[in-house]
This record gives C-alpha cells, structure tokens and sequence, in this order.
C-alpha cells in the first residue's frame, strides 16, 4: 500500500512500497543522532561487502553490441601516438603521456560532441526495488519515462535505470572487470571508510518489529582478522564530518526481513585513486537478517546524476586525472555516458524543466554486527553476539 | 691436538702484551699466546676435514607396527613409514629395539624417552635431568675450536623447545627462525675462511680483553658462595671462558675450506608457528643455512628440533595437534593404526630424509658434507598414544669421518638406549668406555656399526 | 586494621631485641640461605633504563626463564648461563656500551670531562668506573675491581688513541660481570644465644631484595645510601625505606612484574592459535589480552588499593578497540586504554573470565577446562596436581572421532569413571569446566557443537552455576589469600619457603586479612618480616634437603607437562 512520504523529500511522486501502514513509524528525517540510552535495543553493523548489482543470470541483450572506448573510437589517432604515449607513460611522465592523447572528454565532457552510448533498453531479469512504487512503461510518456525490470521472483516495477546506462558496457557484463572486483573483498577492505548502519528497536523484536535507523560513514576503514575478515563486534567510529551522517529513517522488520528508507545518504568511498562519496536520494534497504546476526540484502537509492558521472570520472593518481584511462578499462567514453545519463534518469525531476535529476542504483551488501560509536553520545550501541 | 688457551700465560700479561705499545699495528706478534702447548701453530694449512655431530629431534615417535623393519643387517625392506627415506636409506642406519630402562621410576611422559636417550638414563622427577645431554658432551670436546660451540634450532617458531642442555639449570635456547639462525652465522663476526686477505679485527682483541678483566674476579666471587651456587658460577666462567677462545680464533686466519660457500642471501622471515607446511619451510631454511655454517666451520656440533617433545604439529583448521591425535583419534578398525596423528608421522620422516640429502648435497673432499657429519634423529616415545619409551626410533646419519658403515637396520631386542649414545660418542672419537646410570648403564658400543 | 598494623610493628622491635617469647605480633624465624639470582630480561632493562636513561636501547635476545616451584623468580636461583646466553649478554653489553660514549649521549652521561680526548686519563676513568659500577653492580666497587678496569680502560685508550675507547670497554666489563647479570646475595653473622647460626641479610644485599621484590628494579640512589650508613640493619631505618618505595610509582612495576611471574605470561610469546578456528586471534589481540589482566590487577591493586579477592569478582576491565570483540564490547578509544565493563549478556566476572586466561590455558585449536584447572589448583590455590600417568589411552576424549559427545563435559566425564585419571581430574575438571563457555581464546559461546554448555559444577564444597559464581567461590575460599601469601614470599625470596618458616606464612596470612587484603600492605609485612631479613648459613645443601615439598607445580618443564594433560 503506497504511503505518501515526507515533503522534505523533493519528489512528491515517489513512494515506498515500505508497507507501514502505521504513520507514527514513519519519522521526519531530521539531524538528530539516535540517543542511546537503553543499549540493548541498538544493533550495531558495519558492510562487508558493496557490489553495484550485476545481473548474472538475464543481463538483458546488446543487439548492436557492447559501448567501444574512445581508444577504439578514435583508434586512428590513438595509432599515431601510442607508441610514445606508451614509452611516456611507464618513464614516468604520466602527464606526457596523456598529452599526447585527444583532447580528454572525462576532464570536461562538454568539449566533444556526443560520440553516442549504448544503453540497454530490452527486459532483463534484475533483483531490486520499486522504488517509484510504480509500474513504469516507456511507451506510457510522461515525465522521466523508463522501463522498469522484472526481478528473478516475478516481482514487477524493479527500478534500476543505472543498470540500462551500464548493462552494454563490457567493464559491467556478468564477469566483466567490474563483477570481478566485486566479487572480492577489495571495495570493503581497500576502502578508507567503512559504511555502517545502526538499528534500534522501537518495538517488537529482531524478529518481528519496527525500527529506527541510521547510516553513517565511519572515520577509519573495517579491521580485519588473521583471515583478512571484517572482525565482528569490532568498534566503528562515525566520520566526523556529519555530512556523511544521514538522517535517522524509519524502518521495519517482518519475519526477519528489514525494510528501511526512504532517506538522503552521502557515504564516503576512497579505494586507491579513486576518492569520492555516493550521493543517494531516497535510499531503501532491505535485508534478510540472517541466524548469526548478519545482514544480507540490497540498497537501492536514486543516485544524482551530477555526482554519477564525477565518482568514476574523477580518479586521480596523485595530480594525474585518470578518468579517461578508467573509461577505457571499463569500455565507455566519458563524453557518450554524460549525454545518456539524462536520457534514463528517471527520478527527482527538475521542477522547472521537468527533467529527472537522479538515476535508479542498486548496490549488494553484506553487513555484520559492530558497535557504532558517535564520539558525542553518551553510550554506543551494542552489537548483538 | 691443541686447544687454545693463553692459560699457561699469567692474564695480566696477556693483556699488556696484546694491548701494549705497537702489537696491533705491526699485525700479529701476539700469535704466540695462540701456540699449544707444544709450540707448533695453529693455522692450520689443509689439515683433516672437521668432524661434525648433530641430533634431530622429532616429537611423538612412530606405530612401531609399521616403522620397524622386520629383517636385519644390509638387507632389510622399507617399512611403510620408513617409505620416506628411500632416498637416502644407504646414507644411514635405522635401530630399532634400543629403549629407555625405567630403572623403577616413573615414565615422566614426554621426557623420560629424550633424556634417557641423550643423558644415559631416566630423569628420576619431573623437574630434574641428569645432564648433560649428549651433545654437549660431544661438543665439549669437539666444539672448543669453532666460532660457535654448537647451534640450537627449533622448526616450530619456540625457543624452549630444545632438548639441549648441560643440566637443568643450563638449557641451550634454540634459535627460532632460519633468519634468526643465518644473521647469528653470517652476521657480524663472520670471517669467510676462504677470503685472500686476513686482517685481524681490533675490536676483537678488545672484547677479549674484557672478558680477562671480568676473570680476574673470580677467585673473591668464589669464596662467598655455596657448592651450587660455585657450579653455577663455574658455568658462567666455563661460558666467559668459550667466548673467550671463540675471540681467540677470531684473530687467527682460518684455514681454508674447499666446501664452504657463504651465502649470497639472508633466508625469508617465515611465520613461526606449529603448523606443519610452516613447520616443514622453517625447517628446510634451517638445514640449509645449517649445512653452509657446517661447511664453513661455524661450529661442529647442533640439535635441530623438528617438532617439539608432544608434538606440537598440527593442520591448519584442526582443533588437534599431533599430540592430541596420538591420544584421542581412534584407531581406524580397517588400517590398524591412527591415520591423523601417523600422517605427521610421515611428515616427520620427510623431512629428516630431505634435511639429510641437504648435508648430502654439499660436496666436501672426495665426498660430502654428510661423510663428516653422524646425525642421530630421535624422539621421546615409540607409541606415542601409549608413551612407550620401549623400542624408540633411532637414525645414524653419515659416515663420521668414514667410522661407520651405513645401510644397515639393527634390532637392539629392548637394550638400553644407552647403547646408541655410547656408540656415537666413540665414534665421534671420545674416549669413553662406558657410559649411562643405573640399568641404563653401559660399555657395549654397537659394535656392528663401526667400519 | 591500621591499629594492628601498628601494633605488630611495635611488637616486632621488641621482638628483635628480646629474641624469645614473642607471641601474636609477630613471628621470628630465620630465613633461608641466601641466594644467587640471576636478574631477569625486564630487571636489566630497568636497570639500565635507571641509569642511563630510556634513550639507551637495550636490543637483543634473553634466554628464556626458567620456572620453579610455579614461579620463574625461584628458577633465577637454580638458572646458570650457557655459552650462547653469554654471547648476547656480551653483545648487549658491547651495544649499550657504544651507545653510551656515542657522542649524542656522551655528553650527558660521563660524570667527568677527559684532560684529552685522545689519550686515557686514569681520574676521570675511575670517577666513570666508580659512579656507575655502584649502579650496575647495585654496591660500591671494591678498589681492585675499578683499579683493573683503569688499567685495561687505559691501554686500550693509548692503542686506540681515544679516551673513549677505554671508556667503552670498562662499561661493558661491568655489564658483563656475573655480580651485574647475578644477584649473589650476602649474609653475615648475626647469633643470638639461642639461634648461634643465625645472620642477617647484609646491607647491600637487602637493598637489592627491597627494589627487585617491590620495583622488580635495581635499588636507588636513596636505598643505596641508606644501606651504606647501616640504616636497613634497623627496624626503623628499613621500615622508612619500605615505607618510601611502597609510595613510589614503581611500587606499580613491582607488583606488575609478581603477577606476569605467578600468572606465567613468559608464555604468551609461544600462544598461537589455528586461524582458521580462532581468525580473532592474531599478535596484537594475544599481547592486549596479557596487558589487559595486567593492568586489571595492578590498577586495582595498587592504584585502588583493592581487597585482592575482589579480583575474582570485579566486572570492570580495561579495553582496547582490538579486545572489544573477544568480549563483545563497544570501545571508544581509538587506541589506548578505556575502563570497560564486562556486557550484561555474558556470565563473565573478574580475572577467570579474562581473555587471557582463556588463551593461555587451552591448546591451539580448543579450550582445555584440565589446563583451566591445573592452572587454578596450583597457581592460584598452591595445590599440586600431579602428571598424568604414561599409559593412558586418550582416545575417548577426541573431539573429531567422537560424535556422540558434543561438549568437552561429556568427553571428560571418561576422567571421572576411571580411578587412574579420577583421583587428579575430580581436582582440575569441575572448576575447569565451570569455565568452558570461554572458548580457546576467550570468547563467549554458549553451547559447542549444537549443545548447550553446562557451566554448573562444584568447588570445593560450594555449588556454582557459572563463572561469576566460581569467581565468587574463589573469592570466598580461604586457599586463595594464603597462597597469594606463599607465592608472594617465595618471590621475595627466591626460594620455596621452609618448614621453620611456615609459621611465619600463617602470620603474614593473619595480617593480609586484617589490612582487608590490600597487596601493598602484604609486601610491606614480607619486606619486614624476619624471613625476609635473616638467613641460615647451609648455602650448600640448600636446594636438596631443606625446602618444603613444593606445592606449586615444579618444573622447568612444566610447559610441556601442562601440554600433556587434556
């Protein structure tokens, strides 16, 4: 049942398909850290695992194939240059090297015309959330028009527009680079911050009851085991810089499984020369909270667009921005990406021009018990044993 | 032989002679406190290849059942467990049969099986040893030239867990790590015997000088103590005393050495714990920068600690160690014996045959390295499950020098264990005709062995 | 409390001079035989961080301890040193004696200034010798000892044609001296009619057993004053030097220094555990546990002032970030120390509890409630528990090959239905078990292998349900003061006590628990005790025919006897 969700929220259309009928469980989002005066009804975690979903078993077809990168875009040019690019590069001179190459489109995309991208526009089999709580269809028009996904178990309205920008390039194919970084622990444990969510339970139980919650970026990255496992039960201490605090956001547990958001979260994401935040509108979570105090489960959220196209554009090697060399790993072009990503955005419309300004994500994750530490409040959360 | 001592010379004037005027600058004049007694040198000049001894140790013994051979003399076929050692089966001789009397005491588990076999008879309590072991008896007597008067290791990452000591109160710390073991050898105070040019280190003759002003001391020190407290006090100056003609030797050009070659690098710093495939990388480190210190005449004498007494061994992810398997794991109804606990068991024997091929692999004279070594590999029980120290497992590596025939598999039908040390004592040319305590005591060498 | 304090101290002079007839005050015995101990790897650090500073390295290997009688301060009376142990003395000492005249710290440390750099100078080489060997060597140098190392100093300085070099080389014979790396303590005659061979500990000998017993530190400059005027040889003079050093902040290192002695934590350098059972478990967590019970017991102790049965009982503990998970317990700090408590989900109370304990007491790949039990019958309650017999077959106690027993409890009830094992497991196995939610680092479970863990059993007469009510029987249970009493003595003198002086144990156990079992109140009756003070001149047959029977496990090679037992 569609509930309306707070004006804070700039989108009067979207809804959350939360269920709570009940709107005294639904909080304004404010600023106010969760007060933790009866610990046993925190429940602490901090991530173990981050994956942008990639569907693996129905990606959806390609049928004018995958995106080609501005190396194969412009192989003519590259051909002339390569060499010395080449021997530049491994002397050292990173600058000299990227010099010599076009003029580069991921530093500032405006500067070439739309060489074109390939979005994935058929059906595919993606797990996720309604987050529209709509069942969109293209051929409907209207503002911010898109095709919503099925997911594995039939369920209808799945919004993930970030998958149709992504689903043709190979860096994002089942198995591609991109599914084979995160399947391993590198995004968690590279990461200078570890991403953290507290629970507390207004009532009912673990089991069965509602919650408050809240998602934080911590100060310092996960500590790990003599396995290089994320220690459980292990104390987190929140980022200091509240912006990567969110709002405390209301949530529920039914039969074991959480369902929270919707709510604003800038989390923070620095693994190797990539440093930058997410930038999320109307996150949801909705997790399987699993025997041993583990949460497996989905976030799916509106990514801004701006900042979509900035955190893989933006990667630096000390002064040396990369951004083009990850295009050409991951099988883009920056120029071609920026004209799609208006093209699939299909939330939180302009309210003047009517265009959407976010994208449907939807990113895997695991997380396990940890205590939540915010330097200012009196007494921490308790993880569960 | 000589030994060097500068005994026979008042010490005061030892020092002023070294330290006095131009001795240091002109090279060696001091050489004479170096003579022996006969006044012949000491630089030796491609005399007889040294002689060396070691023990290797391993912890919770074998299944008798399927270790010992069933036939004696050259002509004997390999045992299941004794599979391992094909190899180098005729680059040593396996005894069965030789045990530990318990002369009535108690069967002290997990010692009364190592030090009856090293000391020559049963320790009578648990915190007592009639020291000294074996090989300290050996190395007080071939030990005293080299730079060092013996080298301990232990493969499982634990300096207590040698079984090398003097007595009780003077065990020899094992090295821990290969690292450890190649930065003592190969570190500061390495002389290469080999080099072309000798320079006597100053600094040497300084810390020896030291060493003669803490000496003269002794006397007064000896008057205030007690008999125990004295012996105590005799080891600190018998210790003071080995240092001091290491640094002796220090000063002398070493004879060359065909055979040794220092090695170009330091071994890697291995993690230091009782997990086999740890324990086995540690270990062949070990005998590797071993047999170089050997070669290169560091020392002529060593223990290596395989596992520890009890053994320590275990699999990654298992609750069990070796130990705990000899005792707990059922017996397997079909094979008849403990199939965890007997794979360390052949682990063990893996790695004495390869820590024997590394001293095979160093040529040395007409032979190798091994030709000049005997290495006896022991443990403290036969069945471990039952803590028998009746029939212990025995191996003779190398020839000594040419002593001792190999290839040969001996029963000593529940002899003491006496037998086997007394046997590798003379063989080592110690003048010694009897040997051991109580019922363990004995002057029957194992004849059959000597070529 | 105070008043009896007071009253016995009082007595004890009358005593002294009296000789005879003393009643309840206090008890006169005569000590043991003095002792020749070797100092221990933290003892030289101290030592040589006392008197050249902190910036003076001391790097290098220490052989290791040698445990007797439960305590590795009795093995330093029987412990010699061995050739290789001799070598890194005599490279620590060429070390630190480089550092000292290096031309950093030369400056700061030579009490006197050389006429010329590069030739020796006889009077400034024996202000050196004489300032510092009465530090190293913790008592004046006789005449012959400086005048040797002058002569030596001053040779090596005209070869070298540097002061310095002579300087170097008369530090580093001091540092290797066997007075410097041995306590060889003295005693002089002291007979009374009724005792002729009775003597008293000598001046200088009683300033070392002072600072090593309550600083674990060589004595000071204070101490060293007060021992050449006499004034140790009088009650008075002793008792304001005692009273002195126990107000000291090193009183904290002393104490600190008994507990890592009784608690055997020499062996943490040789925990390891399966990392795939215990991922938990790496270096920092082992070294932050040992820490951990450390500081527990010293804060308490010392800086509260704390009734040491308390320690069984108290649910405060100090944390680190990397300890929070073995307890699950939230921690602030990001690094340091925090004063924690254990979580209210968790039957866990005071130092058997501790995730040290658990670590220590258990093999690589599980806990071991037998280790858990040795470890409290004898360490804790002075009880002898003896080694198991060589032909026991185990097999009934594996964990893998025995499916129908889930839980160690069932493995073990084997131990109770056969005499052989039954007469020392009905010891170790019921307080050991009471533990056993404690996994083999520490951490809590409540059941093993889909079975709920009992942890109910008996101690000793007294029913307890779980380890908060075990720690509440040790706390109550008499044995435990009193062999904190033993153990404490027998540090002091390294030496297992007497027969004679058993009398004096039950004395010094009358006024712990008249000063509300506080630990400094104890070490100031030991450090004053007679015992303490005195000695009998049998040095030669000390060891063998005098000693009590032991209590405490002896053995230099009870590591591999407690591997032994299940």
């Amino acid at each position: 049942m569609p509930r309306k969700v707070p004006a804070v929220i700039t989108s009067a259309l979207l809804f959350a398909l939360l269920g709570c009928g009940d709107d005294s469980a639904t909080l304004a989002p404010t600023d106010e850290v969760v007060a933790a005066a009866d610990d046993a009804r925190l429940h602490g975690f901090v991530f173990t695992k981050w994956a942008h979903h990639i569907p693996q078993d129905d990606p959806g077809e390609c049928p004018e194939g995958l995106n080609v990168t501005e190396e194969e875009y412009l192989s003519e040019e590259y051909d002339k240059v390569r060499a010395e690019v080449k021997r530049r590069y491994e002397s050292g001179d990173r600058e000299g090297a990227l010099s010599l190459l076009p003029p580069d489109a991921c530093k500032n995309p405006l500067i070439k015309p739309d060489p074109g991208h390939l979005t994935l526009d058929g059906p595919a089999t993606v797990a996720g959330i309604n987050l529209d709580g709509k069942h969109s269809n293209r051929a409907d028009g209207g503002q911010c028009a898109h095709d919503d996904f099925v997911g594995p178990n039939g369920e209808q309205g799945i919004d993930n527009q970030h998958w149709r920008l992504y689903g043709c390039v190979s860096g994002y194919r089942p198995d591609g680079l991109f599914d084979r970084l995160f399947d391993t622990d590198n995004p968690i444990l590279e990461n200078g911050h570890a991403t953290l969510l507290e629970l507390q339970l207004v009532e009912g139980s673990m089991e069965n009851g509602k919650v408050r919650a809240q998602l934080f970026t911590s100060a310092g990255p996960v500590s790990t085991d003599a396995h290089g496992k994320v220690i459980r039960n292990m104390s987190q201490v929140v980022h200091e810089d509240r912006l990567y605090h969110s709002a405390v956001f209301a949530g529920e547990i039914k039969d074991g499984v959480l369902r929270a958001g919707p709510v604003d979260a800038k989390l923070r994401f620095k693994v190797q020369a990539l440093d930058n935040h997410y930038s999320f509108r109307d996150l949801q979570i909705r997790a399987e909270m699993r025997e041993d105090g583990s949460l497996k489960g989905v976030v799916a959220a509106y990514w801004e667009a701006e900042n979509l196209f900035d955190f893989l554009t933006s990667v630096y090697i000390g002064p040396v921005h990369l951004g083009r060399a990850a295009a050409n790993n991951i099988g883009y072009m920056c120029a071609g990406v920026y004209h799609a990503i208006p093209r699939v955005a299909d939330g939180h419309p302009d309210p003047d021009t009517g265009q959407c300004t976010t994208v449907s994500t939807l990113i895997d994750f695991e997380a396990v018990p940890a205590f939540v530490i915010k330097p200012d409040a009196v007494a921490p959360s308790t993880a569960s044993l | 032989m000589a030994i060097i001592t500068p005994r026979h010379m008042p010490r005061r004037t030892f020092l002023r002679g070294t330290l006095g005027g131009a001795a240091l600058s002109v090279g060696l004049p001091f050489l004479d406190v170096f003579l022996n007694t006969s006044g012949t040198a000491l630089a030796a000049t491609g005399g007889p290849l040294p002689q060396r001894f070691g023990t290797w140790f391993f912890g919770c013994g074998m299944n008798p059942a399927r270790w010992n051979p069933a036939e004696t003399g050259a002509d004997w076929a390999l045992t299941p467990e004794l599979q391992p050692i094909a190899a180098v089966r005729s680059r040593m001789n396996v005894l069965s049969g030789f045990s530990v009397l318990l002369n009535g005491e108690a069967n002290q588990v997990h010692r009364t099986g190592v030090f009856g076999s090293l000391c020559g008879g049963a320790p009578k309590t648990a915190d007592s040893v009639e020291g000294p072991t074996l090989d300290v008896l050996i190395s007080d007597q071939i030990g005293t030239r080299t730079r060092f008067r013996s080298l301990e290791m232990a493969a499982t990452g634990s300096a207590r867990d040698t079984v090398s000591l003097r007595d009780v109160s003077s065990v020899n710390a094992a090295e821990p790590s290969a690292l450890a073991l190649y930065n003592r050898i190969f570190g500061a105070g390495f002389t290469d015997p080999n080099a072309a040019d000798f320079t006597p280190d100053s600094g040497t003759l300084l810390r020896k000088s030291v060493l003669s002003v803490v000496a003269e001391d002794r006397q007064r020190l000896e008057r205030q103590l007690g008999s125990s407290d004295r012996a105590r006090l005799d080891q600190y100056f018998t210790a003071l005393r080995q240092l001091e003609q290491q640094l002796a030797l220090q000063l002398q050009k070493p004879p060359p050495l065909a055979a040794c070659r220092v090695p170009e690098s330091a071994p890697e710093a291995l993690p230091a714990d009782t997990e086999i495939g740890n324990v086995r990388r540690n270990h062949e480190l070990m005998a590797q920068t071993l047999a170089l210190a050997l070669a290169c005449d560091q020392t002529r004498v060593f223990n290596m600690v395989f596992s520890d007494r009890a053994s320590s061994l275990r699999m990654p992810g298992s609750a069990d160690t070796h130990h705990t398997l000899t005792h707990e794991e059922p017996r397997d109804s079909e094979l008849g014996y403990q199939p965890g606990a007997t794979y360390f068991v052949l682990q063990s024997m893996e790695a004495w045959a390869s820590f024997v091929a590394t001293l095979d692999a160093i040529p040395e004279g007409d032979g190798t390295l091994l030709d000049n070594c005997l290495v006896m590999a022991h443990s403290e029980t036969s069945e471990a499950n039952t803590h028998s120290v009746v029939g212990l497992p025995f191996m003779l590596a190398g020839t000594a020098g040419g002593r001792m025939k190999t290839g040969l598999h001996l029963n000593g039908t529940g002899e003491s264990a006496s037998r086997v040390g007394l046997t590798v004592q003379q063989l080592m040319g110690l003048n010694v005709g009897q040997w051991g305590t109580d019922q363990n005591q004995t002057d029957r060498a194992i004849t059959e062995l000597f070529s | 409390m105070t008043a009896i304090k007071t009253c016995c101290t009082t007595l004890l002079l009358s005593c002294l001079v009296a000789l005879s007839g003393c009643d309840s005050g206090s008890v006169e015995v005569i000590g043991g035989p003095v002792a020749m101990r070797k100092i221990s790897a933290e003892q030289y650090r101290n030592i040589i961080a006392d008197t050249f500073g902190s910036r003076i390295e001391v790097s290098g290997r220490f052989e290791p301890a040698n445990r007797r009688d439960g305590l590795n301060a009795i093995g330093t009376s029987h412990v010699a040193v061995t050739p290789s142990g001799f070598e890194q003395y005599e490279a620590l000492a060429r070390s630190i004696a480089a550092q000292v005249v290096a031309s950093e710290h030369r400056e700061a440390l030579m009490p006197c200034q050389p006429v010329a750099q590069s030739a020796g100078d006889d009077a400034c080489t024996g202000e050196f010798i004489t300032h510092y060997g009465q530090q190293l060597l913790r008592r004046p140098l006789t005449e012959s000892e400086v005048q040797l190392r002058v002569a030596n100093a001053t040779l090596a300085a005209a070869d070298s044609g540097n002061f310095y070099t002579g300087i170097e080389l008369a530090l580093s014979s001091l540092l290797v001296a066997p007075d410097f790396l041995f306590r060889i303590e003295e005693a002089v005659p002291a007979p009374t009619p009724e005792q002729p061979d009775r003597q008293r500990i000598a001046d200088y000998t009683l300033a070392s057993r002072l600072s090593f017993f309550l600083w674990n530190r060589g004595p000071d400059e204070q101490l060293l004053a007060a021992a050449a005027r006499g004034e140790l040889a009088t009650d008075e003079g002793i008792q304001r030097e005692v009273d002195r050093m126990l107000a000291s902040e090193h009183l904290a290192g002393g104490a600190r220094a008994f507990f890592y002695d009784l608690f055997m934590f020499d062996q943490f350098d040789d925990v390891s555990k399966d990392a795939a059972r215990y991922p938990l478990f790496t270096r920092r967590l082992a070294d932050d546990a040992m820490e951990q019970t450390l500081r527990f017991v010293v804060n308490h102790l010392i800086a509260g002032s704390g009734d040491y049965r308390q320690l069984f009982t108290s649910r405060e503990l100090p944390m680190t970030r990397s300890l929070g998970p073995l307890y699950g317990i939230p921690v602030r700090s990001a690094d340091g120390w925090e004063t924690s408590r254990f979580p209210d989900n968790q039957p866990r109370a005071g130092l058997l509890s501790h995730g040290s304990f658990a670590m220590l007491h258990a093999h690589p790949g599980r806990s071991s409630p037998t280790l858990r039990g040795v470890f409290m019958r004898e360490a804790l309650l002075c009880q002898t528990i003896p080694e198991a017999p060589a032909d026991v077959d185990f097999t009934l106690f594996s964990e893998d090959g025995n499916a129908q027993y889930k839980t160690a409890r069932e493995r073990l009830q084997v131990h109770s239905n056969e005499p052989s094992c039954n007469k020392c497991h009905v010891l170790t196995d019921p307080i050991g078990l009471g533990l056993e939610v404690f996994d083999g680092i520490g951490s809590y479970r409540a059941g093993e292998n889909g079975a709920a863990i009992d942890s109910s059993g008996d101690f000793d007469g007294k029913r307890f349900s779980d380890p908060v009510e075990l720690g509440r029987a040790f706390a109550e249970n008499e044995l435990v003061a009193a062999c904190l009493v033993e153990n404490l003595y027998r540090y002091a003198v390294g030496r297992p006590e007497l027969n004679r002086e058993r009398r004096l144990l039950r004395q010094l156990e009358k006024q712990f628990a008249a000063a509300n079992f506080t630990l400094p109140a104890l070490m100031r009756d030991i450090a004053l005790s007679s015992g303490f003070r005195t000695a009998s001149p049998a040095r030669e047959s000390s060891q063998n025919q005098q000693a009590a029977t032991s209590n405490a496990a002896a053995s230099a090679d009870q590591f591999a006897k407690a591997k032994e037992t299940i």
